[in-house]
């Protein structure tokens, strides 16, 4: 099938006389396209943000608007106003493809978001954060810890230390919120 | 009913509690760093105390508890045996 998109009208608006399916454009149709194409497909892409996309749509729709006058031909009902017919077509083509990029990004945004929320830190980065806190604190507060590893209550540990049960928790607390900080780990759910 | 689709099961992530993270930290310490000849590690006593006495404990003991699994392993037994007698101590009553 030849291709008019080197022998345009038009040097800023090409159409090729087949659309992306490979249904042919009825010459008549064709005609209406290059009237109204410059102004649709320029709306289109503002609404889509997609050049390429808009374009395959408008000749979609000269192609769909071709087929149904073939069809009302056979039936004896001619097309009052075929401009208005191809982009009223255009138009629902438009539409069909907002939708389905609206539900897309809803999906995507979704997706990501629980993802995001479901992450829980792996066991290399609760070994990263305990090497972290040894690394940094004083001694105390690693002893703190080691306490707390082996399931010493508050209490038990505040005790050890000569501290207040506060102090020993929030030593802890400040310890590893910090190391969390730093390796960008995310506090697990309790 | 034959030839219907069976409802698809729920996705359930297990989610890491504060309690798996102690839990992760404590293997991480006995398992991560082993050390089979004991280079480096201090007498036992010098464990025991950093278990018993926190306060007197020396800070080169308690780096290298940090890097040796078998030396961790004896400092969380003895830190056990500590936390057995603090519990089985009977509570005064006034």
């Amino acid at each position: 099938m030849k291709s008019t998109r080197g022998s345009s009208r038009s040097a800023m608006f090409l159409l090729n006389s087949v659309d992306r399916l490979g249904r042919t454009i009825n010459p008549r149709v064709l005609a209406v396209a290059y009237e109204i194409g410059p102004r649709a497909v320029a709306y289109g892409e503002r609404l889509l943000g997609d050049a390429a996309l808009t374009m395959n749509l408008f000749e979609e729709s000269a192609a769909a608007v071709s087929e149904a006058l073939r069809r009302k031909a056979k039936d004896a009902r001619p097309v009052r106003d075929l401009s208005a017919y191809l982009y009223r077509t255009f138009l629902r083509k438009i539409s069909l493809a907002r939708g389905k990029q609206t539900r897309l990004e809803t999906s995507l945004r979704n997706n990501a978001r629980t993802q995001f929320l479901a992450r829980q830190p792996s066991e290399a980065e609760v070994s990263l954060l305990f090497d972290e806190v040894m690394a940094t604190y004083d001694k105390v507060t690693q002893q703190i810890v080691y306490r707390r590893l082996e399931g010493l209550s508050w209490k038990e540990i505040a005790a050890e230390f000569g501290i207040a049960t506060h102090a020993a928790e929030s030593r802890y607390s400040r310890a590893l919120a910090n190391a969390r900080r730093l390796l960008h780990i995310r506090r697990p759910r309790t | 009913m034959p030839g219907a689709r069976s409802k698809p099961a729920k996705r359930t992530k297990k989610l890491l509690s504060e309690e798996n993270v102690l839990a992760l930290g404590r293997k991480h310490f006995s398992e991560d760093f082993p050390n089979p000849e004991r280079r480096g590690c201090p007498p036992i006593d010098q464990i025991r105390l950093l278990a018993d006495n926190p306060r007197k404990a020396k800070e080169s003991i308690l780096n290298h508890v940090a890097s040796c699994s078998p030396c961790y392993r004896d400092y969380s037994r003895f830190l056990q045996a500590r936390k057995g007698k603090l519990r089985s101590k009977p509570v005064r009553h006034k």
